[in-house]
């Protein structure tokens, strides 16, 4: 069937596929790193409890807070970057798009 | 309740029907009904998208877990906050590229079928009316604690304002509820923060050693382990509410409302700062409490903790502020049940009748009458439901929605999206195991079984109230065993047309490549 053959085509596409590569690379590497840092907390709370009661360098916040108030500035940054990085993304896009239709 | 109070909440109800009129004045179809025509921005969305999640639990209940419990009540706004990024990273735009009106479009665009649409509509039926059903009871208890209205008047109110909205609004007026409502909700929450703050001379320090007087808790108010006492417990909650939020069908219908993927990425965007910066207004709320009532007082007042906010108004600003407070929590849990009651109408409108039911080939109008009337029953039962269940306690609802979506939803979801060999017996397994994984340990767990308040009063079997660890990772092996051992074959154009479609939003099958989305 034409469609089929139209999609399986456009999977093929080298700029499709660098597009694909390029992306769950990013998308990869970002979710582990921003997991990673939110299973931190309550890890570290219920194994290290006394630890994370320590006060900081930082205005002698508790460690367990400092953490705690840098999930909000993770969770901005990472939105942040996700935006930045889908602009190249968006990019690659339209030139499959343009590929497509000549 | 006082004239002030009466005044505040005419003008929320009264505000929120002029919107409900205007939106009921456009030409109605079905885009129109579920999709407000794809006509929001970004903006309006991430507003909207605020306004669907942060219910009367987060903004009373939080306040209060804060007020009473400390750090820990903290902790449990920040899973809420991380899992947005679940949202954008994982499934948002993909969910957008591929879907029309509902989650089963996204599904049935690679595995198109009755049975598949079926299972679909049942989960987003099952997650919606689970959700809704606590919130109107919660809604009934919480107004007869705030202004002594009864608790059958409070839940008919909110029950029938929900159902007009939908009925005659559709997804517009639902939208500009929710965009209404997170206004109220932060320039409230904002407002009261700052008379908080410039009580205590903008002196965090002073606030801070105020706090450590008005707790019992002293000094351990700041530290961790009052809230949750098993480490697992805690592990369990935040793996729940970082993948919950990923499968809840009211919050992935929205992003059918805007027009294209930036307009997707810019939803998520502003949901997540209004989410955050709502959250550390609640934390100041919560300290505010403990420093200006007291744990005493709220503990006599209402041990659960949720009159916080409202205790803290009355102390700031008295009799005016805490009705003002009253109705921002009143407008809180109209827009809530109103997203709620969208998403199962969808499921039982478009994915039932439209699609298993007439095989996809209804009229436009059929749809539209069959849509307004579903919306009409889904409102009538979920009201007389709750109007009976006000001596339960059903608040292991809102964990079992949260476990079901992470469990049930997210697993089929995300293969669909990603796993190029996943097939539809897999997505079933996948379904059901996690359905049924997370309803049997809630049943055997101390939300139920408790000697003192459960529902089986003899010792839980299993140990953790959330039992996300367990549920979603059996969620996701089912799926995967599912499509091991079926060993249906690949069908390789099908996932090649998604895969474009999902991550491009080209939709293959036109040879030119022009028409991107459903909605272009």
């Amino acid at each position: 069937m034409a469609g089929k053959t139209q999609a399986e085509m456009m999977a093929e596409m080298a700029l499709f596929r660098l597009l694909i590569r390029r992306k769950y690379r990013f998308l990869v590497r970002a979710i582990a790193c921003f997991m990673a840092f939110y299973f931190i907390l309550p890890v570290s709370i219920g194994l290290f409890p006394h630890w994370m009661s320590l006060p900081s360098p930082f205005w002698d916040l508790p460690w367990g807070w400092l953490f705690a108030f840098a999930q909000l500035v993770m969770t901005w940054f990472f939105a942040w970057l996700y935006w930045r990085k889908s602009k190249s993304f968006d990019r690659l896009v339209e030139e499959i798009r343009q590929g497509i239709r000549q | 309740m006082n004239l002030t109070t009466f005044l505040l909440f005419l003008c929320i109800v009264g505000s929120t029907l002029i919107i409900t009129h205007w939106a009921a004045q456009r030409k109605q179809t079905t885009h129109l009904f579920y999709t407000a025509e794809g006509s929001l921005t970004g903006l309006q969305n991430g507003m909207a998208i605020a306004g669907d999640y942060i219910s009367a639990a987060s903004f009373l209940g939080i306040t209060g877990a804060i007020a009473l419990e400390g750090f820990d009540g903290f902790l449990y706004s920040i899973g809420f906050l991380v899992s947005y990024l679940v949202v954008l990273f994982v499934v948002a735009e993909p969910v957008r590229h591929l879907g029309k009106f509902s989650v089963g479009d996204v599904i049935c665009f690679r595995f198109p079928g009755r049975r598949m649409r079926l299972a679909m509509a049942a989960g987003t039926f099952m997650i919606s009316i689970f959700y809704m059903i606590p919130q109107l009871v919660a809604s009934g208890l919480l107004i007869r604690m705030l202004l002594g209205i009864d608790y059958s008047v409070s839940v008919l109110v909110i029950g029938s304002l929900m159902t007009v909205y939908v009925v005659f609004g559709g997804m517009v007026a639902a939208s500009w509820v929710q965009i209404v409502k997170t206004v109220l909700l932060m320039s409230g929450t904002f407002l009261l923060s700052l008379m908080l703050l410039s009580r205590f001379d903008w002196q965090l320090s002073a606030l801070l050693q105020q706090v450590v007087e008005g707790t019992p808790l002293r000094e351990k108010f700041f530290l961790p382990g009052n809230l949750f006492a098993s480490p697992l417990e805690m592990l369990s909650l935040n793996l729940t509410l970082l993948c919950g939020t990923a499968g809840l069908p009211h919050i992935l219908i929205r992003f059918f409302t805007v027009k294209d993927a930036v307009a997707v990425r810019r939803s998520v965007i502003t949901a997540s700062w209004i989410i955050g910066l709502f959250y550390v207004m609640t934390l100041i709320l919560g300290l505010g409490t403990v420093a200006l009532v007291g744990w005493r007082r709220l503990m006599a007042t209402d041990p659960t903790g949720n009159l916080a906010a409202p205790l803290l108004a009355e102390v700031l600003g008295g009799d005016f502020l805490m009705a003002f407070i009253a109705a921002i929590a009143f407008a809180t849990i109209v827009a809530v049940v109103t997203g709620l009651v969208i998403s199962a109408t969808t499921s039982l409108a478009h994915d039932v009748y439209n699609h298993v039911l007439r095989g996809g080939m209804a009229t436009e109008k059929e749809q539209l009458r069959v849509a307004k009337w579903t919306a009409a029953g889904i409102g009538l039962i979920s009201t007389l439901f709750s109007l009976g269940l006000e001596n339960l306690n059903v608040a292991f609802l809102v964990s079992l929605t949260f476990v079901v979506a992470a469990s049930s939803n997210l697993p089929t979801i995300v293969l669909t999206i990603y796993w190029k060999r996943f097939n539809e017996v897999g997505a079933m397994v996948g379904m059901t195991s996690g359905f049924l994984a997370s309803l049997v340990l809630v049943i055997l767990g101390p939300h139920i079984m408790s000697p003192e308040h459960g529902w089986i009063a003899r010792e839980a079997i299993f140990p953790l109230y959330n039992p996300g660890i367990i549920a979603i990772p059996i969620g996701f092996l089912g799926a995967v065993l599912g499509t091991l051992l079926s060993r249906k074959p690949l069908d390789q154009a099908r996932f090649a047309r998604l895969l474009v479609r999902a991550q491009t939003g080209i939709d293959p099958l036109d040879e030119a490549g022009r028409r991107q989305t459903w909605n272009s």
